[in-house]
């Protein structure tokens, strides 16, 4: 349905956007998961016609989208990562400003705001400016005014960036609500790998303007079948332990958390028993470990060697 | 277009600090100024200080007559033709009409007559600055002239102006009337006499410069700064709504318009069209609030309001214009330094335009300069139409505003972004 192909964009001498290839099928939802800076939001711009890219193209339903831009872009909800509003405005002044300008009309436009109001509750709020709105309300009618004109697809650019985990969740379900029963096609961009693992059918993973990973949540985890992540809690954190653990072949990342360490290691049964023989020998106490399987989050640590939120 | 437009004067008029900015701080300024500047104001708008002339008449009236009577009666005129031939001869006599020019309470407020017997006595009074000016009428002035009404004698005759000093003020004034009396007095002579056509005085020696003397009351502080605020506080509009282009571009909501497909060209245009009908709007308000409060243009006739708003509106044409240009180049380089920049550039355009003083008390030179400005063009066009000069007579400063405006559009459109719109 829509694909983009060996998309390339450069600021002067950097290269924001690094031969990205991807694809959505319709009502399909897609996560495009990576740090700030990876290029997520650059290549977002270009699948929705607003920034034509120095090499490659998008195609929708086979046509190169930037021939004729304007004849995809009703086909288009776009939710910026901003709150593309005016927050001076009530919700019901934002949404029947930009009704109008879709070419919404009369009793169809009164219709489908109503709808859409109901769709993220604030048909009781839809008077009160939207400056004098909670985070997560603003979110939600930033989301309302992209669905006024019932696009086919979905494109949220960080949507929930900045709301607390309720109104997170509120949004993520809607999302899916409307992917799953509304046969909505989604491209969703986050750097929380615990939304886009929730709602997205397949994933691309992105770091320095490239595509590093892509699949199924299953898929992209299997990249990690013969490895685990043991995490060891210890009373306190020492140099000579640290050593120890970077000389075992069969640790393969290391990451210094609060408590203790995030081991992504090589399936290993002598494993555990070396990790406390190194913590014996370094006068420290481990207090706990757990073994877990690998999470997308490991999956981007193996890909790309730091965390998604660095 | 409609959409935007509608949108911009909704989402401005819900902004509070805005409006104080647009309409409040400029009327305070009114305020202020006009009070404090009031005395100031009105010695610099009225520059011209009540001068003395002395006129010395060498003719003698009733001779010049009774040879005007002798030269009909050898022409064998019937005798009631020679009558009214010498009664409007006596009625066009060019010194009476000159002496009741000069006394006319008109004149009088601007120049005084002091008349003198000879010459000598009028040159020492102008050496010791008694008098600004003299008037010397020759012998057989009167005489020459109705020959020349009459007669079509070709001999034709002028009085002498000395001043001391032909560049002051005083001296261009007088040196004005005289050429406005001279060329009224050959218009009426001329009216007066149906059967001549001819122009009659020679007013070769009253080479000033030619001013209009206006009859209206000079502008007082009130009026000149309520115009000034107007059109320096026009800025602001531009550049409020230019800003808030940026901020649009900034928060996405520029893309999210350019999504539904609506033209840049469009987008453009409707703050063009913002700019325009917000400073209209403003303008409005100032000057309305500015009379009913301080009467400030209290009295003034139809004709004067129409020029008052065809003035307004080109000069809100010319701010809708530069919003556009700052819109272009703000979403162009993607920063609002653009705004910032002309934001502060406007208190050195109002200075030179004359918004916080007349800056002809300075020098001539800052004057033009200031009326290359488009503030200082358009607030100079508001005092002559004040002044009493005639719209066609603004043209000129008028037709360089929109001019300025026509090149501000022309680069917005070229400077507009039109591919990369995110």
């Amino acid at each position: 349905m829509l694909e983009a192909q060996n998309l390339e964009m450069k600021y002067k001498n950097k290269l924001a956007v690094d031969n990205v290839n991807l694809y959505i099928e319709k009502g399909e939802s897609v996560g495009l998961l990576g740090p700030n800076g990876a290029g997520k939001s650059t290549t977002i711009s270009m699948i929705s016609t607003l920034l034509p890219p120095t090499k490659g193209t998008v195609k929708y339903n086979g046509k190169d989208i930037f021939d004729k831009p304007e004849s995809i872009r009703p086909f288009l909800g776009v939710v910026p990562q901003e709150i593309a509003l005016y927050d001076e405005l009530s919700a019901l002044e934002n949404l029947t400003f930009f009704g109008k300008i879709h070419g919404l009309r009369g009793q169809v436009l009164k219709d489908k705001i109503q709808k859409v109001l109901e769709l993220v509750e604030l048909t009781d709020r839809k008077k009160d400016a939207v400056k004098n709105y909670s985070g997560g309300m603003k979110r939600r009618i930033n989301l309302a005014v992209a669905l006024l004109h019932d696009p086919e697809i979905l494109i949220m650019d960080e949507p929930t960036v900045g709301i607390d985990p309720q109104s997170r969740n509120y949004i993520l379900d809607m999302v899916k609500k409307l992917n799953k029963e509304k046969k909505l096609t989604i491209l969703y961009t986050s750097h929380y790998m615990e939304e886009v693992e929730k709602l997205c059918d397949r994933i691309y993973i992105m770091d320095h303007g490239q595509i590093v990973a892509s699949g199924t949540n299953e898929e992209l985890k299997s990249i990690l079948t013969n490895e685990e992540t043991i995490e060891v809690s210890v009373n306190v954190h020492d140099d000579h332990f640290t050593e120890c653990l970077m000389n075992n072949q069969s640790i393969n990342q290391i990451t210094k958390e609060e408590n203790g360490y995030r081991l992504i290691v090589s399936k290993s049964e002598e494993l555990l028993v070396k990790l406390f023989e190194y913590a014996k020998c370094s006068n420290i106490v481990i207090t706990g470990i757990q073994i877990k399987k690998p999470t997308l989050e490991d999956v981007f640590l193996h890909l790309t060697g730091k965390k998604l939120r660095d | 277009m409609f959409n935007l437009l509608k949108k911009d004067l909704l989402t401005l008029s819900k902004n509070k600090s805005e409006m104080i900015e647009l309409l409040l701080t400029p009327f305070l300024l009114i305020s202020i100024l006009g009070f404090a500047l009031g005395n100031l104001m009105n010695n610099t708008s009225s520059p011209i200080e009540t001068g003395k002339i002395g006129i010395v008449n060498q003719q003698n009236y009733e001779e010049d007559l009774s040879r005007l009577e002798e030269d009909l009666e050898n022409e064998n005129i019937p005798k009631e033709t020679m009558k009214n031939l010498l009664d409007s001869s006596v009625s066009i006599d060019p010194i009476n009409q000159l002496k009741t020019f000069l006394r006319s309470d008109e004149i009088k407020e601007i120049m005084e007559v002091k008349d003198f017997d000879d010459i000598k006595s009028a040159e020492k009074a102008l050496e010791n600055d008694e008098i600004q000016g003299i008037i010397e009428i020759p012998k057989e002035f009167s005489y020459i002239t109705w020959r020349n009404v009459l007669f079509e004698d070709k001999a034709t005759t002028n009085f002498d102006l000395k001043v001391q000093d032909k560049s002051q003020l005083n001296a261009v004034v007088l040196e004005s009337l005289l050429n406005s009396f001279v060329e009224e007095y050959n218009l009426q002579s001329s009216i007066a006499m149906t059967d001549k056509e001819k122009v009659n005085l020679d007013n070769s020696n009253n080479n000033g410069k030619m001013i209009n003397i206006s009859t209206e009351d000079p502008v007082n502080s009130f009026q000149y700064y309520t115009i000034g605020m107007g059109v320096f506080f026009a800025f602001s509009t531009g550049t409020i709504i230019a800003a808030r282009s940026y901020r649009e571009k900034e928060q996405h909501v520029f893309a999210r318009i350019m999504l539904t497909n609506t033209s840049p060209n469009t987008y453009l245009l409707s703050k063009l069209l913002s700019g325009t009908i917000l400073t209209f709007l403003q303008l409005g308000i100032i000057f309305i609030f500015s009379t009913l409060i301080f009467g400030t243009f209290g009295g003034k006739d139809v004709s004067f309001w129409i020029n008052m708003m065809i003035i307004t509106f080109i000069y809100s044409l010319l701010i809708g214009s530069i919003t556009s240009l700052l819109t272009s180049l703000s979403l162009r380089s993607n920063s609002a330094s653009n705004v910032g920049f002309f934001s502060s550039f406007t208190a050195a355009l109002a200075f030179l335009g004359g918004s916080f003083t007349p800056v002809e008390t300075f020098s001539e030179s800052i004057k033009t300069i200031g009326n290359w400005t488009p503030n200082g063009a358009v607030l100079t066009s508001y005092l002559q139409i004040m002044l009493g000069f005639d719209l066609i007579e603004v043209m000129p400063l008028l037709i360089r505003v929109i001019a300025m405006m026509g090149i501000f559009v022309i680069i917005a459109i070229y400077v507009f972004p039109k591919r990369r719109l995110n």
